[in-house]
Formats: structure tokens, sequence, C-alpha cells
């Protein structure tokens, strides 16, 4: 791997600042959480050839590719009517192929005003074993198909599939992107250290209450998935009063979409619009509103 | 000769004695808190500990979920153990140590006992590293850790509560006395060494945040649920018996998540409104452990 002499150890993308000598973070309206929704709208091949990432059973993997089509015949749709219902809006990770396969998918996503980050192209293309021209060569492709689908610049980024490499976060801001959301390590935007003195901050994404890990991989039930959420929403709320804290609410139509499950989001949304002092974002807003206001003091912030 | 080893002999929870709690108290409750660094680089041999990243290199997601353990979920535990008055004993990697001095620090000022607990959790005991290594890496361990704790550093949990044939005895000629990587008691017991003795403080896997919340993926509200049933049969059993121990691990990157806190501070105090139950660190249970007291 180019330039790389030893594993890494540490990440090193951000410094340790600790609590009392963090800023303090006032949302727009005196809100003290920003709650943002992201929907991962994915594509993953039938057969994602040598360099791809696996199905768990031989191509064509017919239960698990359909799974994941499901969300785009049928969750997509129905996440989308509840979201309209409470007047909350999507930030997508989306995969670019999305664009070109299912245009009226992205179509909807665009007329409803939602943001669209890169995820990639495929959700089946990773970033392992790519080098460096392989890996900027996927960002600016992606990026150029959903900024041409969306008409408007891409600003957010996560790697298809949470794949890494140790430098990818660096190339992101030569494609115009200013946050990335592939860093879960805090529940507040942090600028992230990239080669040549760009701007990168990290946005909240979540690792603990994303719908594919609670019930698709861990197999909690919806109204443990509704709980989990609530409780999150309910102690970065209270938190919120000394500074403004980010929940982010991953979602995939896959696993959200389905009948039995779709209940869960209607709980969640009836109790997070239930309150005020809460900032229906997207990412974009967030970031933009960090960078105005917060990333000037807090990239100055001393390490310990 | 009943066991296959020579660390212990083989006792009965009936048997057992020389735990000698404050007046009025039946069951110590120790809280312990794992600080652990999880390197980027963490091989997969010779085996992953719980926590380890397991995606492929880097892993850019698994570190920064361990990092927010330290970064933010330690701070949220401390405000939680602060509320319902517990101080507990944190077994500190040097990893750690050096990487989040603040909260080591914060631990420290409250009077939490800091334990060392390894390198960090690639270094690995077991019995494919050297004797002069595993010895080396003891050290430094403790080394670090007694830089930043107010007392002398007196216990031992190895990353992954993994240990070769050789810790024990390094352990004890590291002047420590304590260890808590075995799971087979529930009152604490003496491990002899050539080296010297030790004392096995109990300590729980099965009960831990990480198995119960992590690994076999159960609710927050089951958790507790466990954990109350634990403390209800214990303090029975303590009633009519030898006191008993609760050992809790409460894990930053595990139970210090917005959407877990609520209940672990419920649960803490609930278990502390019975009378009987007596926090305690490690040491201090050492301390009440006397046991030539039969």
């Amino acid at each position: 791997m180019k330039g790389r002499l030893l594993p890494l150890k540490d990440l090193d993308r951000y410094t340790y600042v600790r609590p009392d000598h963090r800023s303090t973070i006032r949302w727009p309206g005196g809100a003290r959480v920003a709650v943002w929704i992201v929907p991962n709208i994915e594509f993953y091949e039938l057969d994602p050839g040598g360099s791809g990432k696996g199905w768990p059973r031989p191509v064509p993997d017919v239960l698990n590719y359909s799974l994941r089509d499901y969300g785009n015949r049928v969750g997509v749709w129905r996440m989308m009517e509840v979201m309209d219902a409470f007047g909350v809006r999507g930030s997508v990770s989306l995969n670019s192929a999305v664009c070109d396969r299912l245009p009226e998918i992205v179509a909807a996503c665009v007329s409803r005003g939602w943001e669209l980050m890169s995820h990639g192209i495929y959700n089946t293309q990773l970033f392992y074993g790519m080098n460096e021209e392989q890996v900027g060569d996927l960002i600016a492709e992606s990026v150029r198909t959903i900024s041409s689908a969306s008409k408007r610049p891409v600003r957010g980024f996560l790697a298809p599939a949470l794949s890494s490499t140790e430098t990818f976060l660096d190339l992101l801001p030569k494609y115009g992107i200013s946050y990335t959301i592939d860093l879960v390590h805090d529940d507040r935007p942090v600028p992230i250290t990239v080669r040549d003195a760009a701007r990168l901050i990290s946005v909240p994404y979540s690792s603990e209450i994303n719908d594919v890990r609670v019930m698709g991989v861990r197999g909690y039930s919806a109204d443990d998935y509704a709980s989990m959420v609530k409780a999150a929403f309910d102690q970065l709320y209270e938190e919120g009063r000394e500074s403004g804290t980010v929940l982010c609410m991953p979602l995939h139509p896959f696993v959200i979409g389905h009948p039995h499950r779709i209940g869960a989001l209607i709980d969640v949304l009836t109790h997070i619009t239930a309150h005020e002092h809460v900032w229906l974002a997207t990412g974009e807003e967030i970031a933009d509103w960090y960078y105005a206001n917060a990333y000037d003091v807090d990239s100055k912030a001393a390490c310990h | 000769m009943p066991l296959d080893h020579t660390w212990y002999e083989h006792r009965t929870l009936s048997r057992a004695a020389g735990l000698c709690l404050p007046e009025g108290k039946r069951v110590a409750l120790v809280v312990t808190v794992p600080m652990e660094f999880f390197p980027l680089d963490s091989p997969e041999k010779p085996f992953r500990p719980s926590g380890a990243l397991d995606r492929p290199y880097p892993d850019t997601w698994g570190y920064a979920n361990r990092d927010y353990g330290n970064r933010v979920g330690i701070h949220r535990l401390l405000r939680v153990f602060d509320k319902v008055g517990i101080r507990a004993t944190a077994f500190v990697d040097a990893g750690t140590a050096v990487r989040y001095p603040y909260a080591i620090a914060q631990m420290a000022e409250r009077g939490w006992e800091l334990a060392a607990s390894g390198v960090d959790r690639s270094s690995l005991h077991y019995q494919g590293v050297s004797r002069a290594v595993e010895a080396a890496n003891i050290a430094n361990a403790i080394e670090v850790v007694s830089a930043v704790s107010a007392s002398p550093v007196i216990g031992w949990q190895s990353p992954g509560q993994s240990e070769s044939f050789d810790t024990l005895e390094l352990l004890a000629t590291a002047g420590l006395r304590y260890v808590a990587d075995w799971v087979n008691d529930e009152l604490p017991y003496v491990v002899s060494t050539v080296a010297g003795n030790l004392v096995a403080i109990p300590t729980s896997f099965e009960l831990s945040d990480r198995n119960i919340l992590v690994h076999h993926d159960f609710t927050v509200d089951d958790y507790v649920k466990q954990v109350l049933a634990a403390a209800a049969r214990l303090d029975e059993e303590a009633s009519t018996s030898s006191p008993r121990v609760l050992p809790l691990t409460i894990t930053p990157w595990v139970s210090g998540y917005p959407h877990r806190v609520r209940a672990l501070t419920e649960m803490l105090v609930e278990l502390l409104e019975n009378e009987a139950i007596w926090p305690a660190t490690c040491a201090e249970l050492l301390a009440a452990f006397k046991p030539e007291h039969k």
C-alpha cells in the first residue's frame, strides 16, 4: 500500500479532547439535539465477481440478493410514506448505481428535498485491496453520478459497506466531500485530520442503533429496536441542555421497510417529534452549522 | 489429586470462609471497569479477545466504536457512578493510560482503584509469548498505571482474561496481590505460585455487560433483570451462609452508550437500595478477605 511502512496502531485522524475542554454547541433555535435520518439506499450486485464482496451462498444467492432487492421494490416506498407523514427528511447514503439502474427511487428522494450522500457505487464493490488511485476513481465516479442526478453537490460520504483503507479519508476533500460519517467515535461533529491541511469533519453516524445491526444482524425485535432508539434520544436530549448533541438514525429499507417493523419507525418518530428543542436536520445542515460556528475553535483545541 | 494443577485446591462454595464484610453487609458489589485499547493492527492470532476489531484492516469502524467508549462513554459512566455513589476498580491497560490520561485522572481523583491490565488488547498473555516478553509486558503495564495511581497498584486483569502457564507466577514476582481473570468462584481464594501467593478476586464473564449485551445480544432490560436476579439470590444465600460477592463488569464501549445508560443507572440505584449490599473496590474486598479466619 502506497506510503505504508507498518500497519497503523492508532487511527490518528482526530485528537482526543477532554470533555471539559470541548466547545459548547448551541444548535439553531435553541435545539438540544440534532436528529438526522440516514436511509441507506443500496445496490448489491447479483454476481460481484472476484474482487467484490461475496455472498454467503453460491451465486446466484437468491435469498440474500432478493432480500436487498425487496428494500428497493417495497421497503423504501413504505419508509418514505412514514417519513412523509412525519415531515422528516432523509440524508441518503446512496450507492450511485441506483441512479443509473433505479432512477425512480432517486427522483423520489430528490423531489422530497432529501440530501444525497455518496456510499460508493455498489455495496458489493469495497475498498479493501484497492490502491489509492482506484479508491479515488471510485469516489469520483460515485460523486459525479449522484450530483448529476440531484443537480447538487455531494457533501457527505460513507464508504461502501463500511470498508476502509488507510488513506481514503485523505481523498474525500478533493472530490468536494466536506463530511464523512465513517467514524462513530463521538456524539458531536469533530474535525478530521487529512492530507494537505484540507478540511473534513466527521458527523456522527451510529453503529449502535443502526436498524441493520440491531434487527438484521443481532436479531432484536422491532419493539426492542424502538426502545433502544427512544432511550438514546432521551439521553442525548437531556445531555443537550449542556451542549448540543447529535442522534443519527441509520435505516435500511430492506430492514425497517418490512411490514412487521415499520411500526417501530412510526413509534420512534412519534416520540421524537413530540419534543420541542429538536433540530430535524440533514447531514449537510449539521455540517454547515458546525463549519460556521465551531470548526475553528475545535480544530485548534489541544490534545489532552 | 483432585485438580490437574497446583495453583489452588478444590473448594466448594459451602466450605468457603474468610470474607468478613462490614457490620450488616451480606453481599459485596464489586464493580470493575475495563479500560481497553484495541490497536488498529490487532492480530487475529492466537485469538481475538472479547471486543477485538473483527473487520479487515484497517477496521476504522470498529476502532472508532471502541474509541467512543474511552472518549465519550467513560465520562457518562463517571457521572452515573458519582450519582449512585460507587467507586469502581478500573482495569487500565497501558495503551489507554497513555492515550486517555484525563479519564484515568478523573478516576483517581474520585478514589477509584486503578489496577493493571496488560499493555493493550493486542498484547495477549498466552503460551506463545516468551517468559521474558511476558514479564516485560507485566512490568510495563504496572509501571504505566502506577504513574497515575495515588495508591500502589496491587491488582491485575489480563487482556481478554487470558493467561499463560507462567502468568500467575510472574504476577506474584512483580509484587501484585490479586488477579481477576478466573471466573470460578463467588468468594476470594488463595492462589499459590512458586513466587508467592495471590488472591483470586471473583469475577464473572457470564454476568458482564459485554457478554450479555454484545456477545449474546440481550436487551438492556434483560441484562438488568439478570443482574437483579443474581443479587437477590446471593443476598438470600448470604442470609443463611457466608457473605457473597456480586462482581459486575461495566464496559465503557458497551454500557456508556446513550441507549443503555439510563437502565444501568436505575439498576445500580435499585441494587444499592438494599442496605445489605456493600459496594467495594477489589482492593477493599481483598482487605476484607482474611483466609486465616476459618
